[in-house]
């Protein structure tokens, strides 16, 4: 019995190792002497984890160029919390992706490298200028934009608009009134009883951001506060326009008091047939493409989102939101992890990002001037109707990034927006809801100005980090 | 070891520990049994705890070379959010509904069980702890298919009748509402279940010796139950105190906060909060040790305020 115990401890002892060195060995066929870079991605859409996965594999076909990727794909949720704690523990990966809202506190925080000088320069010069604006601090690249993605576009279900009576072929000129007059025709088919409404637009929940082109579009460049952050704009005649613009939705229920997708997801519920017209970003397009197909896409159109004067020449309507590539600020080889960029993105002779915008069904915006020529020559449309694209590029061309001021900012304005919208509900008139609650959000706007030392710190304005 | 030294190191471990020294020389297993836990507690607990003290001082920045000491510059500046403070009394307020609400029902539903000692009461027993076991995230999932504005099932009925469906994040009210009720939904099978416990202890001779005495069910309830259940009420006070103060979950989901902050609860804000780009997150990490510490002082308070018959004892 003793004996048989200790046989069965050794062959324990024996699998426990066994699995140890199985589990450690080299899973990679990794090339003798080669630099190894880790790259940690996040866990996105089957589509975008399958492209990026490809291109890393080819990348790690050559065996003569020294260099190796170990990838990761994070699901988004958990990404912030794996790299603190792996900053916090020298032990975070070479390169990751970073949204450009949030660049800037990597900048702050000293967590990742400038590329100016690990990047040849033409690599920059490519880039537009809407994407330049978005990865640059102090005068330099702290990130290469893998891509950009509209946060604003208007989608409609051409099929619906017809059965109301709606002529739909001037939408990309649409004014808010022509939207309303839209929507009261859709009101007779899209009867909320059965769960249908005009449209989707802005959510609460999302509007701080996802409205911010809008914002933008009205008053004439400025979001909430001045381009220097000195003074409150929000108490102005434009966000007075906007305000009546989600009264105007609310009050004629053309859009439901509450919805159960949020405003990323809405896509959906357009190709369901219970909305006539969303508001979602330019990432629509993947959705409807790849999970309903072309007979879908056929019955949809795509166009800038209504403004108050509307017209062919809007000027802009969204934010860029979107993805770059950072390098680590203590990564051990930031050149060999340089060459993995430009493979991945910003190389004159990678084939990556053509791939993956194509697979995106060109649903994502493109940063650099040479690829978006090379779309423009090429014929597309069996990745994307051509239409779709012009409308994309246009809008994001003109798109503006996301604000970095603290975010309770657009918490109030928000909170202004809904409680409007909400005493509109209760038939309250604007002017009178206004009157009402102007005034408390300006003082809350200037005490969370006051807490955080935001006058005259636009670190954008000023270029440089704070 | 001749007798001389050994003599001389009893001696000398006398005056190093005291007689206490030879009180506990055989506790080795008792300190052997809480290593883990004291372990596990310092290593997840009390170690980050401190860390997060420490780091809540700074305006830290993740590789910079040197950090900046703030002293309490990041809880003042949080104390300062109004959404914050706000937070606070959304907070107080669900704790304060919470407490009463599922108190009364529990302590009622309690009352029944002890009558209904059948094998339905036995069925109703298992069955009312079940929602105990779900979590917070499956619980508002199930609820918020309730009230779904599209066509929900409360809103799908109100439809039905053709009055208007019901947007709970559009009105502060009804958003209060789909905070509470699924949380009381939650713990009432685990609070009544303690409270039948409690029921359970008190021995039947002091209502049968209140009977005979002519005490009515108003005097039993105050001069026997109400008593006798006191650590009970103690437990489920301070568990709900907590919870309601630390309510995330719920109302991520049910409301996100909203409408106007109404549903806002300091966790809430502080999980929000951590996406602000412009601030050190150690703003974010001096109020989360502000919530441990204002729940951590109102618990305490409950502890001193309500007569513990321990303590008694």
């Amino acid at each position: 019995m003793k004996r048989a115990g200790k046989r069965l401890t050794l062959f324990l002892v024996a699998v426990v190792l066994a699995m140890t060195a199985w589990g450690c060995g080299a899973k990679d066929d990794i090339e003798p002497g080669a630099t190894v870079v880790t790259v940690w991605l996040r866990d996105f859409e089957d589509w975008s984890n399958g492209v990026l996965k490809g291109v890393m594999d080819d990348f790690n076909k050559d065996k003569t160029d020294g260099l190796h990727i170990v990838y990761r794909f994070i699901t988004d949720d958990s990404f912030g919390d794996a790299l603190a704690a792996a900053q916090d523990n020298n032990a975070a990966p070479d390169i990751y992706q970073v949204s450009y809202t949030n660049l800037y506190s990597e900048v702050r925080n000293q967590t990742v490298l400038p590329l100016n000088e690990l990047l040849p320069e033409s690599a920059f010069a490519d880039l537009k200028d809407s994407a330049k604006e978005l990865v640059m601090y102090d005068n330099k690249y702290y990130a290469y934009p893998q891509l950009t993605e509209p946060s604003a576009v208007m989608y409609y279900r051409k099929d619906l608009l017809t059965a109301a009576g709606v002529d739909y072929s001037n939408a990309e000129a649409w004014s808010f009134d022509d939207l309303y007059a839209a929507c009261a025709k859709l009101k007779t088919t899209m009867p909320k009883r059965q769960g249908k409404y005009p449209m989707l637009g802005f959510d609460f929940g999302q509007a701080g951001w996802a409205t911010q082109g809008l914002q933008a579009n009205l008053t004439g460049g400025d979001v909430c506060l001045t381009e220097d952050w000195t003074e409150i704009i929000v108490n102005t005649q434009p966000y007075k326009e906007l305000a009546t613009f989600f009264a105007e939705l609310y009050k004629n229920e053309y859009v439901p008091a509450a919805w159960s997708t949020g405003y990323n997801d809405q896509i959906i519920d357009l190709c369901d047939g219970k909305a006539a017209i969303v508001y979602t970003g330019s990432w629509g397009i993947a959705e409807i493409l790849e999970s309903y197909g072309w007979d879908m896409a056929e019955k949809i159109g795509v166009a800038t989102i209504p403004t108050l004067t509307g017209g062919k020449e809007k000027g802009t309507t969204a934010t860029s939101g979107g993805w770059s590539f950072v390098i680590d600020g203590k990564s051990a080889h930031p050149e060999a992890a340089a060459k993995v960029i430009e493979y991945m993105a910003a190389g004159e002779d990678t084939t990556a990002p053509e791939t993956y915008f194509r697979a995106a069904h060109y649903s994502k915006s493109i940063p650099r001037k040479s690829i978006q020529e090379k779309v423009n020559a090429a014929d597309i449309s069996s990745a994307c109707p051509p239409e779709w694209l012009r409308v994309i590029s246009d809008i994001a061309d003109k798109a503006i990034p996301e604000s970095i001021y603290t975010f309770d900012i657009n918490t109030q304005v928000v909170g202004l927006l809904q409680g409007i919208a909400i005493d509109a509900l209760d038939d309250i008139g604007v002017e009178t809801s206004w009157n009402n609650r102007i005034n408390g959000v300006i003082a809350e706007i200037e005490k969370i100005m006051k807490n955080n030392q935001l006058a005259g710190n636009n670190p954008r304005l000023n270029n440089r980090v704070a | 070891m001749s007798a001389k030294e050994r003599a001389t190191k009893t001696s000398f471990r006398k005056k190093l520990f005291g007689k206490r020294f030879f009180r506990y020389r055989y506790a080795f297993t008792g300190y052997a049994m809480i290593a883990p836990a004291f372990i596990l507690l310092t290593v997840f607990v009390v170690v980050p705890l401190g860390m997060a003290v420490y780091r809540s001082f700074f305006d830290y920045r993740a590789y910079a070379a040197v950090q900046e000491f703030v002293g309490l510059k990041n809880y003042l500046t949080i104390l300062r959010t109004t959404s914050f403070v706000n937070s606070f009394k959304n907070a107080l307020l669900f704790a304060a509904v919470i407490v009463v609400v599922q108190l009364l029902l529990s302590f009622t539903f309690a009352h029944v069980l002890k009558r209904c000692n059948t094998v339905y009461g036995r069925i109703v027993r298992t069955v009312i702890y079940v929602p105990f076991l779900i979590s917070g995230i499956t619980a508002s999932i199930v609820f918020l298919f309730m009230t779904n504005y599209g066509g929900g099932l409360i809103n799908g009925i109100l439809l039905y009748f053709d009055a208007d469906p019901i947007a709970i994040i559009m009105d502060k009210n009804w958003a209060r509402i789909a905070v509470i009720v699924p949380t009381l939904w939650l713990g009432f099978g685990y609070n009544s279940l303690v409270m039948y416990a409690g029921l359970l202890n008190i021995p039947k001779d002091y209502y049968e010796a209140a009977t005979l005495d002519g005490a009515g069910w108003w005097r039993k309830l105050i001069k026997i139950t109400l008593p006798g259940m006191t650590n009970y009420f103690l437990l489920t006070i301070v568990g709900l105190l907590t919870g309601a103060l630390t309510m995330f979950d719920i109302p991520f989901l049910m409301t996100g906060g909203g409408p106007l902050e109404s549903t806002l609860t300091p966790v809430l804000y502080l999980f929000n909060n951590y996406r602000n780009v412009l601030q050190t997150s150690s703003i974010t990490l001096a109020g989360a040790i502000l919530v441990m510490l204002i729940v951590g002082a109102l618990n305490a308070g409950v502890f001193f305020g309500v007569q513990s018959k321990v303590s008694d004892d």
